[in-house]
């Protein structure tokens, strides 16, 4: 990506209240090209709640969401286009298998058929047998590696994913990590919310913890390779003292 | 329920003798009729109590610091509030029934009491008559057996197999898993009993002892309604579930209008076409039998085009739809149905449009 084109995700000042209550609290940060972030937290920090947000899924209030240079409030379609998200694997289509659900939102994302890039992660994913099944006999894991895959369709520009290593077995988890960072270093930005402090340790280039809907602190590449080369120290450790 | 009681009012005047038989029948015996209907009304509600139980015992409640005593007591009140509220139902039911032997058997005496007796011996004969162990099959967390699954029919994917070998019709628009997912809710739903126990109380009207011809006339009308009845709720549940799943990506509000319209739309044409050969066959003239066509057409797209606009809130969708047909109604009732026919046909369009440019 040339530096003349827009960072894929921009946040500007984004705040979100749901039934009152403050969610997000001006929240302001950036994603370069090549970007693999990882969105960290206590339970009901905001996370969930911020990958919505960015995907245009809240009804926004005050603040701005930029989608490679597309503001999500005011060209959503356009925004969309340059994003994937992975649905959450409960709201799957139960009477719909694998391939239909692919091809539904290969077609929903303007692509003429399911990529094969798509299909080769499915069979590293050990997906592929499932194809052809209707959803609603998967299990939790197999659900999720939908839902990844759906999400990852196309390779846009900004990947969101909602702890998508929750059900997943080491070898497809470990299939998922490799995938991820082969993705970022060809240039997607990823924001990966996480409770999965070891993925965050060893595979991202950048950290945010995300504390009762503000962003505590960041952890840049250089933050996380001193930790990597200090045993004695962690981002596991380093979280649990930020959040006081 | 709007477009029910509006099919009753309009298409089953011709059919009163039907009703009045019926009517005069449970009029006969109120003590055992009542004792009927809590009956049933209490078969129909032993499934959802079995599930209840069941979950107390085996599912997350189960690990609740809950005595057992306490929980059996609770499930024993909520029996015997269900009962009471079942038999008051029945009253009331009777009741109007009561009403209607007083008043000339048409209009809202008809209509209240077609409504009732549907409903209510309707819910209950479907329990009786409904597919076994599915209720159980979905609280063991199993697969259900095909043939409720209506996955007998799905065809493979495209990309598994060599192009153009099997292709979904164009017609079914640009996003045609839409359509599938559709239909496969509305067979699942017509198989495990959702849509035909509707049926059921028409085959009470034989001691009327009508012509075979008319109980066949009776039958498929009613088979047409309860299926186009069952295909429409499926459809508006598929196409809510499919808005909220495809929120995050770039699709137009166009190009989802365009496939998930396929689907009910031409069963509503098709639902249409069998009344009025059905109200022909029964007798009534080939201009009685295109108007009903038109009403059916009329408010099936009504409803069809307000589960386009809001497809994610079913309550939203049924109280305009009530709202709007009680307005149509009201204009046909001063003589004004053409005008009627014209505003619902008009309704559809912009509700249709609003919904195109939705997002």
């Amino acid at each position: 990506m040339s530096q003349t084109q827009p960072c894929p995700l921009a946040l500007y000042g984004l705040s979100l209240q749901l039934g009152g209550k403050p969610v997000l609290q001006q929240i302001a940060f950036e994603l370069a090209a090549g970007d693999f972030v990882a969105l960290v937290g206590p339970n009901g920090s905001g996370k969930s709640s911020l990958l919505r947000c960015i995907a245009g899924l809240h009804p926004l209030a005050p603040g701005r969401v930029q989608i490679c240079g597309h503001d999500v409030s005011l060209a959503a379609a356009a925004a969309r286009a340059q994003l994937g998200y992975a649905v959450d694997p409960a709201a799957l289509p139960a009477l719909l298998s694998g391939r239909e659900c692919l091809q539904l939102f290969a077609h929903a994302r303007g692509l003429a058929a399911v990529p094969a890039e798509s299909l080769q992660l499915a069979e590293a994913l050990g997906f592929s047998r499932w194809l052809d099944e209707p959803v609603e006999v998967y299990s939790l894991g197999t659900r999720q590696k939908l839902a990844v895959l759906l999400g990852l369709l196309g390779q846009p520009p900004l990947l969101l994913l909602d702890e998508p290593l929750n059900g997943l077995d080491p070898p497809s988890a470990w299939a998922l990590k490799q995938h991820l960072v082969e993705l970022a270093e060809r240039g997607s930005a990823i924001l990966l919310a996480t409770h999965a402090i070891e993925l965050a340790e060893r595979h991202v280039n950048r950290a945010l913890l995300l504390v009762d809907g503000e962003l505590r602190k960041q952890w840049t590449a250089a933050d996380l390779q001193r930790l990597r080369a200090n045993p004695q120290q962690s981002l596991e450790s380093e979280m649990v003292a930020a959040m006081g | 329920m709007a477009l029910t009681a509006l099919l009753l009012f309009g298409l089953l005047g011709p059919l009163a003798p039907q009703l009045r038989a019926l009517i005069a029948l449970l009029q006969s015996w109120p003590g055992l009729s009542l004792l009927a209907l809590g009956l049933l009304l209490g078969l129909r509600q032993r499934a959802p109590l079995q599930r209840f139980e069941r979950h107390s015992r085996e599912g997350w409640t189960a690990a609740l610091p809950v005595c057992p005593a306490l929980q059996r007591a609770a499930l024993r009140r909520c029996v015997l509030q269900q009962a009471l509220l079942q038999l008051g139902l029945g009253a009331a039911g009777l009741l109007a029934l009561t009403m209607a032997r007083t008043l000339p058997l048409t209009g809202l005496s008809l209509g209240l009491g077609g409504l009732l007796v549907a409903t209510l011996l309707g819910a209950g004969l479907g329990w009786v008559l409904r597919p076994r162990g599915s209720a159980e099959a979905l609280t063991r967390g199993t697969p259900l057996p095909s043939r409720v699954r209506a996955w007998t029919t799905a065809p493979r994917g495209l990309d598994a197999l060599p192009r153009g070998l099997i292709a979904l019709p164009r017609w079914l628009g640009p996003l045609p898993q839409l359509a599938q997912w559709q239909r496969r809710d509305a067979i699942r739903a017509w198989r495990g009993g959702r849509g035909w126990v509707w049926l059921l109380p028409l085959w009470l009207m034989i001691p009327a002892g009508e012509a075979g011809q008319v109980l066949l006339g009776l039958a498929l009308f009613g088979a047409g309604f309860a299926w186009l009845r069952n295909v429409l709720d499926a459809s508006a549940r598929a196409l809510g579930a499919a808005d909220r799943v495809l929120a995050a990506t770039p699709y137009s509000s166009r190009t989802f209008c365009r496939s998930v319209l396929p689907y009910p739309l031409s069963r509503l044409l098709a639902a249409a076409l069998a009344c009025a050969g059905v109200l022909a066959a029964l007798g009534a003239g080939l201009a009685m039998a295109m108007l009903a066509a038109t009403v059916v057409i009329a408010l099936g797209g009504l409803e069809l085009s307000l589960s386009l606009r809001f497809p994610r809130s079913r309550a939203r969708q049924r109280l305009r739809l009530l709202a709007e047909s009680t307005l149509l109604v009201l204009l046909a009732q001063q003589g004004l149905g053409a005008l009627a026919l014209l505003l619902a046909f008009a309704r559809a369009a912009w509700h249709l449009h609003r919904a195109r440019n939705r997002r």
